[in-house]
């Protein structure tokens, strides 16, 4: 079995979200577009590293005095999502392969991502908050990013889901972890930050799930996807990438 | 031998002042006190984040502008014994100006109430959907003022009920506007040179006033930001004044010592009773008026090339929360846990005895460099 994994800074990264550090919660999923925070902290606006997410959560302990540390886990999520703590989608993938693409010796993200917004004034805010402007589109861009072949799949390349028809949806992007090769199929190790329906008003964040490729031919989105201990028509995920109009799976130009 | 006696005379008498200032300071403190928990004119919470704080809980209900100790007491002794037409009243005006402007929103944070600023987009809805041709006409004009208001409301944390940044902003404009009418026109062409220290002089022209106004501005500002914890302001204006006080008596400006000698003693009698836990606290009638003073002694003294240096800590701080402001709009971060940066040394987990000691003793560290600086 041929197996394909993300650097040590990339995991580490991936972990600290799946459990933040000091308050070991996994990060919510939150999304600007509804609270429209212009200029403010990324950590909340859903584009936080999880020290920054960490370092907002007690700010607010403080000044609310709620001692994090004797509250239970649940409460802790209620704390965070309460207070527009957590992540999207694209932040997310930003900062994972953020720290990919500097532990490959690539540089920054920031260095190489481009964005394409027709006025000056918008490229300049996007140059200077790279992790806010970078959407599940920016990735998509093929100044950013080349579409591969499933059979050619690797650690560090991600699904976008595009122009959801379902008009409730956004744009999602999902990061391939870890790929595993075996002669009659390939797994696909994925993390992604996101809220299912099902998961109420405190279940959401970030999680991982699977993709088993059976037949690299037949579209991504007909392949077998598992997340939460559900697949098929359960596996909201899945729904999404087959209600999408396109899914695709992309690889960094600079990887 | 002559010269040294009237040099000795002139320091015994700014010593006398210091003296006559603490011991009036001392004298109607208590009055001062009693007035400001009769009226209630004490600190609120709902405003300031920071008295979330566990150790800054106390500090609720403290009695507020304290500063008028030292601004009535300074006033008071100028206006009788040190009243100079050429020197003294208009430092001593642009105080009170000061002072007024922070005694009304220290007055209006406690018996004010809400003021909400219309956001910027609104004006520009009601602009296009406005039935009144003249009330369309109207905000038009007045746009360019609410824009200003808008980008103002970006260095305040809440537009509540005190007064709002942007008629701080206006106010203290027309007080930096008079100090540098004062300076730059009545004071003559000596005053429109700077000295540069090691390097003789510099003449700014024109350019002198803006900079007078920024100076003024800029430094009430300062050690407005600085007036948070028990004895920080006070204790580093005891060490700016004094300082000041020894440079205008080495450059032979005796009024402008003796104001600056008083102002220290008046000092010396707040910063005894702000200590913590304190008694009452400067509030913004005595920093933005105390600021303006020193902003002003400096630019009489012609060293404003070394404001800088004697208003170290002050300016330090009111950085960090520029830095803190530019930093989370442009980029979206946090550099310091809290601003201004005593308190991110608070959050850190530093006492505020801690903070404020070793704020007092940086700061006089380059107060010293500031004078030595200023004799050469």
């Amino acid at each position: 079995m041929q197996s394909n994994t993300l650097s040590v800074p990339a995991r580490t990264a991936i972990e600290q979200y799946l459990s933040l550090p000091s308050l070991e919660v996994p990060a919510p999923y939150y999304n600007n577009r509804r609270h429209k925070l212009v200029a403010g902290l990324r950590a909340l606006a859903g584009k936080g590293l999880p020290e920054e997410i960490v370092e907002e959560a007690e700010l607010f302990s403080i000044r609310e005095k709620v001692n994090l540390a004797s509250i239970s886990w649940t409460d802790k999520t209620k704390f965070l999502v309460d207070h527009h703590l957590g992540i999207d989608c694209s932040g997310f993938v930003y900062h994972v392969l953020d720290a990919e693409s500097r532990a490959r010796g690539a540089g920054a993200m920031h260095s190489h991502i481009s964005f394409h917004h027709r006025s000056f004034l918008r490229r300049l805010v996007a140059r200077l908050r790279p992790a806010q402007n970078a959407g599940a589109i920016t990735f998509a861009q093929p100044t950013n990013s080349r579409e591969v072949d499933l059979a050619e799949a690797e650690a560090g390349d991600f699904i976008v889901m595009t122009h959801n028809s379902d008009a409730r949806s956004f744009d999602h992007i999902i990061l391939i972890t870890h790929v595993d090769k075996a002669t009659t199929h390939t797994t696909l190790t994925y993390t992604h930050s996101i809220a299912w329906p099902s998961d109420g008003m405190y279940g959401h964040g970030v999680r991982t799930g699977t993709i088993t490729v059976t037949d690299p031919l037949i579209k991504l989105a007909d392949q077998v996807w598992e997340e939460h201990g559900k697949a098929g028509v359960e596996n909201y995920t899945h729904g999404r990438a087959v209600k999408a109009e396109t899914t695709s799976l992309r690889r960094l130009n600079w990887f | 031998m002559e010269y040294l006696s009237i040099a000795q005379n002139s320091l015994s008498d700014q010593i006398g002042f210091a003296i006559g200032a603490c011991i009036f300071a001392f004298l109607w403190a208590p009055l001062l006190t009693h007035f400001l928990y009769k009226y209630k004119i004490v600190r609120q919470s709902q405003y300031d984040p920071s008295l979330a704080l566990e150790s800054r809980r106390d500090k609720v209900g403290v009695p507020v502008m304290g500063g008028l100790l030292v601004i009535v007491t300074v006033a008071l002794i100028t206006f009788t014994f040190n009243w100079d037409r050429h020197f003294t009243w208009m430092p001593i005006g642009v105080m009170l100006l000061s002072s007024a402007l922070g005694g009304i929103d220290d007055l209006l944070n406690i018996f004010g109430t809400e003021r909400r600023n219309r956001k910027l987009s609104q004006t520009l809805t009601l602009i296009r959907v406005h039935k009144l041709w003249y009330v369309r006409l109207w905000l038009i004009v007045i746009l360019p003022w609410e824009i200003f208001k808008r980008a103002a409301t970006m260095l305040s944390r809440h537009p509540g009920k005190g007064v709002h940044v942007h008629e701080k902003l206006l106010l203290q404009f027309l007080a930096g506007a008079a100090a540098a009418w004062w300076i730059y026109f009545k004071l003559g062409e000596n005053w429109r040179v700077i000295n540069i220290p090691f390097d003789g002089s510099l003449s700014l022209g024109f350019w002198l006033i803006p900079l007078i106004i920024f100076a003024v501005m800029f430094t009430a500002n300062a050690v407005n930001i600085s007036d948070g914890m028990d004895g920080l302001a006070g204790g580093m204006l005891i060490t700016t004044f004094g300082a000041l006080t020894l440079l205008s008596w080495i450059n032979d400006f005796s009024s402008m010592a003796v104001l600056n000698a008083t102002t220290t003693g008046a000092l010396i009698t707040y910063t005894y009773f702000n200590i913590k836990p304190a008694r009452f606290q400067m509030g913004d009638v005595g920093s933005l008026g105390l600021g303006a003073l020193l902003a002003i002694n400096v630019l009489v003294l012609k060293l404003i090339i070394v404001l800088p240096l004697l208003g170290f800590m002050f300016y330090v701080e009111a950085l960090s929360v520029l830095i803190q402001i530019a930093v989370r709009s442009l980029f979206g971060k946090r550099i310091f846990k809290m601003a201004p940066i005593h308190h991110h040394f608070e959050l850190k987990g530093w006492s505020e005895e801690k903070t404020i000691m070793r704020f007092w003793i940086i700061h006089l560290i380059f107060v010293v460099i500031g004078v030595w600086v200023a004799m050469h």
